[in-house]
């Protein structure tokens, strides 16, 4: 019988594998068609079935309960959020070319949270976890992050392709398309925080006594906002938009991944997401 | 408008500004993150240079989100979502207001089709159209003008509000703030196991709240998993009302209990000193027990009377727990002497001190003392919290996903269908929206299909 952890390591090779057929799809010139999305739509799927089966084994367990409640386990549902906004992505602007931005950033969720020496067993819920909010806060946080980690690959290919001559990004979309890109994951990212910051505060005044204490974590999703809110802002004011706008969308991921791990290294209430 | 007002006007109807001042509040924030905050500050601080100390208490950086300075940030912020939402909104009126009448050729100029119909009854055609503006999926208009006639659905003119939905949003999330810091609460409050208390200690140290009934603590249980986590914390608490029961509550983690707008929650537990069962002997001979809480005396069978006059969790911060007892008896003038759970402990103690008479057990010989048991109680550790602002709050939160909704994934679009008759039976499609035309082209693309399947004979250029 195949185990949750097996498919998850497996998994992170793969992603690798899916990440190079990307990259020679674009040394090719993308003669290689979808083939790369097919492997990235398996993939993904593969991956969802990994997570069903952790859930699953937890109630084998005896603890029964959505596979949400440690650093290992978001990185393994945020690197799969990553692949199937991307997907989505993909399947509505019909254009490959971001996919090799995209797909290292599963991977190397996923590398991190199988290499590093976080505690990877499926834990029994501590009380502060035991709520219904539970699962809907970390699917809004962590779709929300993964638009955005999606915004930040389109700004970095942005922000790279200023010299038109080279080769290899002949085939890269134009600027006007990126633009576009990571005005939309900008958007679908700043609903879902918004949400995961609702669902927070909801919960947090039920488990907390107050739903908004000013925790890091909280705080630090409150700069995120405030940095994406301002990215939303500065479309509309000429001058702000192109090379500006992306560079601000920039520092709002750098944002996001200093309130998923560099919050840990601040005292707070969120504490047993660094476990 | 003065020239003052126009200024004032111009200063905050800037999209600038707006984004400055959320650059400037995240920065802000921050720096939040990085300084300790109340009590976490008052707890550091002590560790630091006083001069330094001194002068970030002076600039308010350890209360930083309770500053005038975050506060006049987010009282600009606000000024300016006024200003820019008064500024605009007119023309949003206007635009979504406007309409360009049944029969409008000017949005023909440029249709995004051009086709030869079939021939067929007026009536199936007027059928066929009402069919094809309906899978458009708006209200649907049409204007027969004989020659021409004209098919018009529309929906989304609420698209152009959303945007002002979710500034008004903000603005009521900031004043269930402003409520809840006013007229709010927050207080913390222990509960021995079996004991009753009817006031709680407030936040801010200096005010004490009567509840007007009182909560017995009957039982506090903390259950664990068999590899040391944590499983449930919960405290059943009885509520009374002079002295009489009401009702029983159980308070857990994740399961707070409301009275009267009041809140308790279940924050903390832990155990204390609470007193110790003494073994006492006169040489080698055992001349009774006491069990002894703080301030209690009790007179052993041979006329020895001992009192507990203090207690310690744990004596100068590493000695563990430790008894202040009063002796007095035949032979022994009134003498007090500490008893240390954890005698070997003693060895650490400077030799300036052994030598008090207080921790030396040869000034009350001949009489010895033992510590058979120490008692220790449980007590739950209850946050009490009072939040008038909290449903202004959510009512706030609630308009914020609305308006995202009519800003983002909501656009006013309208389709028209113009069938004409010069020689032959034509007709013209146009569409426009607002925003989104990705999307347009989406819906538009459905009803082609059904046009061409339903009414169209073949393209015409």
């Amino acid at each position: 019988m195949i185990t949750s952890s097996q498919i998850l390591s497996v998994i992170t090779f793969v992603y690798f594998f899916v990440f190079l057929t990307y990259l020679v799809n674009q040394l090719v010139k993308e003669r290689l068609s979808y083939i790369p999305s097919i492997l990235l739509l398996l993939t993904t799927l593969i991956h969802g079935i990994g997570i069903s089966l952790r859930w699953k084994e937890s109630y084998e367990l005896g603890y029964g309960h959505a596979p949400f409640s440690t650093l290992y386990e978001s990185l393994i549902f945020y690197s799969w959020a990553i692949s199937a906004i991307y997907l989505l992505l993909e399947w509505r602007t019909k254009s490959t070319s971001l996919g090799v931005l995209v797909t290292p950033l599963p991977f190397l969720a996923l590398a991190y949270a199988s290499f590093s020496k976080m505690n990877k067993g499926i834990q029994p819920l501590i009380p502060a976890l035991k709520s219904n909010w539970l699962i809907a806060h970390v699917i809004t946080c962590f779709v929300g992050y993964a638009a955005f980690a999606i915004s930040f690959a389109s700004c970095i290919l942005y922000l790279l392709r200023k010299e038109e001559k080279n080769r290899i990004k002949s085939l890269i979309p134009s600027k006007e398309v990126l633009e576009e890109i990571n005005y939309n994951m900008v958007v679908i990212g700043f609903v879902s925080l918004s949400l995961g910051i609702i669902t927070g505060a909801i919960w947090a005044n039920v488990a907390w006594g107050s739903y908004w204490s000013w925790d890091p974590k909280e705080t630090w999703s409150l700069i995120t906002w405030l940095v994406y809110a301002s990215v939303l802002h500065a479309r509309l004011t000429r001058g702000w938009r192109g090379r500006k706008l992306a560079i601000l969308s920039i520092i709002g991921f750098c944002c996001v991944i200093f309130t998923y791990f560099g919050v840990n290294l601040l005292p707070g209430l969120h504490s047993y997401a660094t476990m | 408008m003065g020239y003052k007002e126009r200024d004032f006007w111009r200063f905050f109807r800037s999209v600038k500004l707006t984004i400055i001042l959320l650059v400037v509040m995240a920065i802000f924030a921050l720096i939040g993150t990085l300084i300790p905050q109340r009590e976490e500050a008052a707890r550091v601080v002590q560790f630091w240079n006083p001069k330094i100390m001194e002068i970030f208490f002076r600039l308010g950086l350890f209360d930083l989100y309770h500053s005038l300075v975050f506060r006049l940030l987010l009282l600009g912020l606000a000024i300016n979502i006024v200003v820019c939402s008064l500024d605009r909104l007119p023309k949003s009126i206007k635009l979504a207001t406007h309409s360009l009448g049944p029969a409008p050729d000017t949005v023909f100029e440029r249709p995004i089709v051009a086709l030869r119909a079939k021939e067929m009854e007026p009536k199936v055609f007027m059928e066929k159209l009402k069919k094809a503006l309906r899978l458009f999926g708006g209200k649907v208009q049409i204007a027969d003008l004989g020659n021409r006639i004209y098919g018009h659905s529309e929906y989304g003119r609420s698209s152009y509000f959303g945007v002002y939905v979710v500034h008004l949003s903000v603005l009521v999330i900031l004043i269930g703030g402003l409520i809840g810091s006013i007229w709010g609460f927050e207080g913390y409050v222990n509960i021995l196991e079996g004991d009753v208390i009817d006031t709680v200690e407030l936040r801010d140290g200096k005010s004490v709240l009567k509840l007007g009934y009182s909560i017995r603590c009957d039982e506090f249980r903390a259950d664990f998993y068999p590899n040391g986590t944590p499983k449930e914390f919960r405290s059943r608490l009885t509520i009374l009302n002079d002295g009489e029961e009401l009702f029983v509550r159980d308070v857990l983690v994740n399961h707070p209990m409301e009275i009267d707008g009041i809140r308790f929650y279940q924050a903390s537990y832990g155990t204390i000193l609470y007193g110790a069962i003494f073994r006492f002997l006169k040489g080698d001979q055992i001349i009774g027990e006491a069990e002894l809480k703080k301030e209690m005396q009790q007179t052993l069978p041979n006329g020895l009377k001992v009192e507990l006059k203090d207690l310690r969790e744990d004596f100068m911060g590493r000695l563990g727990p430790a008894f202040l007892l009063r002796l007095e008896g035949e032979g022994l003038d009134e003498k007090e002497i500490w008893v240390f759970k954890r005698p070997e402990l003693l060895k650490m103690i400077p030799q300036e001190m052994k030598a008090s008479p207080r921790l030396d057990p040869s000034t009350i010989l001949p009489y010895k003392v033992e510590l058979k048991e120490v008692i220790e109680r449980q007590y739950t550790g209850l946050q009490v919290s009072k939040d008038p602002g909290v449903n202004v709050v959510w009512i706030g939160c609630f308009m914020m996903i609305l308006g995202f909704f009519l800003t983002f994934f909501y656009s006013h679009r309208q389709l028209w269908i113009r069938l004409e008759w010069d020689k032959t039976p034509r007709l013209l499609v146009a569409a426009r929206t607002n925003r989104d035309h990705a999307g347009l082209e989406h819906r538009v693309s459905k009803v082609l299909d059904y046009i061409r399947r339903e009414i169209a004979e073949r393209e015409e250029i």
